[in-house]
């Protein structure tokens, strides 16, 4: 029975690599994928506070206190471009710009509140603005609050003379060792941060295993339906239990393939470092084939289902791509769950691409082993049953 | 004319016998859009742009300036924002931060308060959640905002706030030592005396910053601004120069940033350069069934059939175009009042364009399947570096410097000039015309190897 199961699992696997396009799609595609969003997404780094955020600067005040605020943005580990306002609609790369209007200083020094302008382009990165903005009050709280020190040396009865050049005093104010500091550090034992590779390696490696075999699984089910072949096979020596779990077998063998290849692709890639890659799968082997079983045997469930439900290649094929084109948005292949408000969050863990995420997060950003992934190990394991179950139900393979 | 005119028709008949294909193209960019407008849109989360960030709080300190911390984290502004957890156990709060349960865990060290109001250096522990990118980074940045807030804060009422610690030292657990009103006003006098001179650079901040985006006040505007300009102000002046109010208007509701109107374009891209691929398919998948040679020997010929095959493609994708727009403006994410010229002359361009990619495509495979392959990957890679995928202006460098090559670059430059920009026909022609190029070149050498093939009769 087992053998039999087994050898029908190999020929599904025969079947989709008979289609050369198939071969393609799962093993060239997501490495591509994951060059490319593992570059854009975080240019490359895997933690964002690493990353430099540009900011161009148009000081039309030329004053010893505008100045000063660009010396603060400075030291903010912004990468600063002044420019002339003549020069500023073709400067390229321009993605912020802070605008210090002309009489900044004149202004502060009547004991009125100035104001500067941060102009961002319209498709700028929202995060990062938000970064920028952190960064930029920041820099004006430390600017006021040395403006208020100058102040309180002086006392009451003396009034702080701003027209007069004090850059050089403000300077030894920002050189002072600070009475506050903030000591980072990360939880766990693994490698943050999911930007850049640490969210794109096991972001695509979700997304195109369960679209691979949901959409080459689905649409030869519904192909065998079809042509009859399914009848054909109910007549061979056959139990239809054992037909599914053939099936079924092969789709899992196709999720596993496809993932050992991936890995193996992966690790050669990073191993060389191709085009800065970074491939990181955590430090724990077992964990990591534990959840890609699990993951493997939620998506063979599901395709059995569509296989089931769906009657004709073509829609197989479409509900398989749009399906898994969303369950990766909304399950955090695309961008980390974290960023999304919390209704979003759940909606998403709707889906199993959000359980295997959370779980390749446990392995790869917290270090963790086995024993943290079996929870999410388990929900998935319950996906391939109840899907399972419901295909087996729904498919009409008696001759 | 009257025989290609059928010879459409009667194609387009048949896909609409089984339309899965095409409404899945069509529902993707609406579905993706949705998403991610979902997730990162204005209204997604705080109002920010970010969702509510849990932090985790320890207090070993328990003294004047965690007191003062923990009033002050709990106003209603704040907590938009930011969900602050106390928590007693450090132990607990580590656990939770183990299983990922908040941004990060900020612990306040044993006599905070004293050491720094005595001028000594102290350091806030900040444990960030591994899993997560951008909101342990906000909270750091806010930690380090914090930081820069109480070093000032004890740099210049140092001494007032001894004080005032000393005075109440003691008092939660014998209220008999809470001290007479007499030193309450001293104390009261004593920091008075320290916040006046300096009131006129606090209350309110001698300087403040406003953000705009360039698409609400242009960076002519912003040239032209004072230092005592609000936005308001700015918008006013910028309203008041042009004239009217088109430019607000047109790129949507008021001030608020449209997203929609970046990504439905985006995505449209993607799925029309998909859908080019399936009035050309037809020519193979026909000559593999044997129907195309019955055509050739039809009085159509060679030449009829191919302008059918291609005129199609083009009728699908501008029908496609058309669609995704009308969804697109009853959903609210374009605006109705888009340049009408401007947008027929785009949408022809990118319709032709993928017609024409296709037809180079379907010209030069040997099978459906190979060419159905090939152009899979070439619109995949076209996407990611064109801007479909991921904004142009978000990607490295090194990748906006090979997008102008693809046609998913020209087609959303176009497209977003028109539903987000507001924009008329003269601003998108330069779009346009590249398109429109690349459309002309594919066709013709489609064209010239398709009837070549057809004509010497080796495979009809």
């Amino acid at each position: 029975m087992i053998r039999r199961i087994f050898r029908l699992g190999l020929n599904e696997i025969r079947l989709t690599f008979k289609d050369r396009s198939n071969a393609f799609w799962m093993f060239v595609m997501p490495i591509v994928f994951i060059m490319f969003f593992g570059n854009v997404i975080g240019t490359g780094q895997n933690d964002p506070s690493d990353v430099t955020i540009s900011l161009t600067v148009v000081d039309q005040d030329v004053s010893w206190l505008s100045r000063s605020l660009v010396e603060a943005l400075k030291g903010e580990d912004f990468a600063v471009t002044e420019v002339d306002p003549g020069e500023l609609e073709t400067t390229e790369g321009r993605i912020r710009t802070l605008v210090i209007p002309a009489g900044l200083g004149d202004m502060v020094a009547r004991g009125e509140q100035a104001r500067v302008f941060l102009a961002t382009e319209p498709d700028a990165n929202t995060q990062a603005t938000i970064v920028a903005e952190l960064h930029i009050g920041r820099a004006l709280t430390r600017l006021v609050g040395a403006l208020v020190e100058m102040q309180a040396e002086l006392g009451e009865n003396e009034a702080l003379d701003l027209q007069a050049d004090r850059l050089a005093q403000m300077r030894d104010l920002a050189d002072r060792e600070p009475l506050v500091v903030v000591a980072a550090s990360f939880a766990g034992r693994g490698r943050p941060v999911p930007g850049g590779f640490g969210q794109a390696v096991p972001g695509m490696m979700t997304q195109f295993i369960l679209m691979m075999v949901m959409i080459a699984g689905a649409v030869y089910l519904t192909e065998e339906k079809l042509s009859g072949v399914l009848k054909r096979l109910a007549v061979a020596p056959f139990t239809p239990r054992t037909l599914i779990a053939g099936k079924l077998t092969g789709l899992v063998m196709l999720a596993l393939v496809q993932s050992a290849v991936l890995i193996a692709t992966g690790s050669v890639i990073g191993y060389f470092k191709l085009f800065g890659a970074d491939f990181y799968w955590g430090d724990s082997p077992a964990g990591l084939a534990v959840m890609i079983l699990s993951f493997a045997v939620a998506g063979a469930g599901i395709t059995l289902f569509y296989g089931a439900i769906l009657s004709s290649p073509t829609q197989a094929s479409a509900v398989s791509w749009l399906s898994g084109m969303v369950m990766a948005g909304l399950g955090g292949c695309w961008w980390p769950l974290e960023i999304v408000p919390s209704w979003l969050r759940t909606v998403g863990h709707i889906f199993p691409t959000a359980w295997m995420m959370d779980g390749m997060h446990q392995l790869i950003s917290f270090g963790n082993g086995l024993t943290a992934v079996l929870p999410y190990a388990a929900i998935l394991l319950a996906y391939g049953l109840v899907f399972g179950l419901l295909g087996a139900r729904f498919l009409k393979i008696q001759a | 004319m009257l025989s290609i005119a059928l010879m459409v028709a009667k194609d387009l008949r048949r896909r609409l016998r089984a339309p899965v294909g095409l409404i899945v193209m069509l529902i993707f960019p609406l579905v993706f859009a949705g998403m991610v407008g979902m997730a990162f849109g204005p209204s997604s989360g705080s109002g920010s742009g970010l969702p509510v960030v849990t932090i985790l709080m320890v207090d070993h300190d328990e003294d004047l300036l965690s007191g003062v911390l923990q009033n002050a984290t709990g106003n209603e502004e704040f907590s938009r924002q930011f969900d602050m957890v106390w928590i007693e156990e450090e132990d607990e709060a580590r656990l939770m931060m183990e299983n990922g349960e908040a941004s990060a865990l900020l612990i306040l060290p044993e006599n905070f308060t004293s050491d720094l109001l005595d001028g000594k250096p102290v350091t806030l522990v900040l444990i960030k959640n591994p899993a997560q990118s951008i909101l342990p980074q906000v909270v750091e940045e806010m930690a380090g905002l914090l930081g820069v807030f109480l070093d000032t804060s004890v740099r210049i009422l140092g001494e007032p706030l001894l004080a005032i610690s000393e005075t109440f030292e003691g008092v939660e657990d014998d209220s008999s030592l809470f001290p007479d009103n007499q030193v309450l006003v001293a104390l009261t006098l004593q920091a008075a005396a320290r916040i006046r001179p300096i009131s006129r650079y606090v209350f309110p901040p001698a300087m403040v910053f406003d953000t705009v985006s360039e698409d609400d006040v242009t960076l002519a505007t912003l040239l032209e601004a004072s230092p005592a300009d609000t936005v308001d102000d700015l918008r006013s002046r910028q309203a008041a120069l042009a004239g009217d109010e088109e430019l607000s208007d047109a790129a949507g509701d008021d001030d608020e940033f449209n997203i929609f109107a970046v990504l439905l374009p985006m995505v449209s891209l993607m799925s029309i350069l998909f859908m080019g691929d399936n009035g050309m398919r037809d020519l193979l998948a026909e000559e593999k069934a044997g129907t195309l040679t019955r055509q050739f020997a039809s009085p159509a010929g060679v030449g009829r059939v191919l302008a059918g095959k291609i005129i199609l493609t083009l009728v699908i994708c501008c029908a496609a175009m058309l669609i995704l727009a009308v969804v697109g403006m009853a959903l609210g994410w374009i605006s109705t009042s888009i340049s009408l010229v401007g947008s027929v002359l785009q949408v022809g361009a990118i319709a032709l364009a993928a017609t024409g990619m296709s037809s180079f495509i379907y010209g030069f495979a040997r099978t459906d399947r190979a060419a159905a392959t090939f152009q899979s990957a070439l619109v995949m890679g076209m996407s990611m570096l064109g801007g479909s995928m991921v904004p142009y202006r978000q990607m490295p460098a090194f990748l906006q410097a090979v997008a102008p090559y693809t046609i998913n670059y020209w087609g959303i430059r176009g497209l977003t000039d028109l539903t987000f920009r507001g924009l008329g026909a003269a601003d998108v022609l330069q779009e346009a015309g590249v398109l429109l190029l690349i459309g002309a070149l594919g066709i013709t050498v489609g064209w010239w190897r398709l009837s070549r093939r057809y004509a010497l009769g080796t495979k009809a």
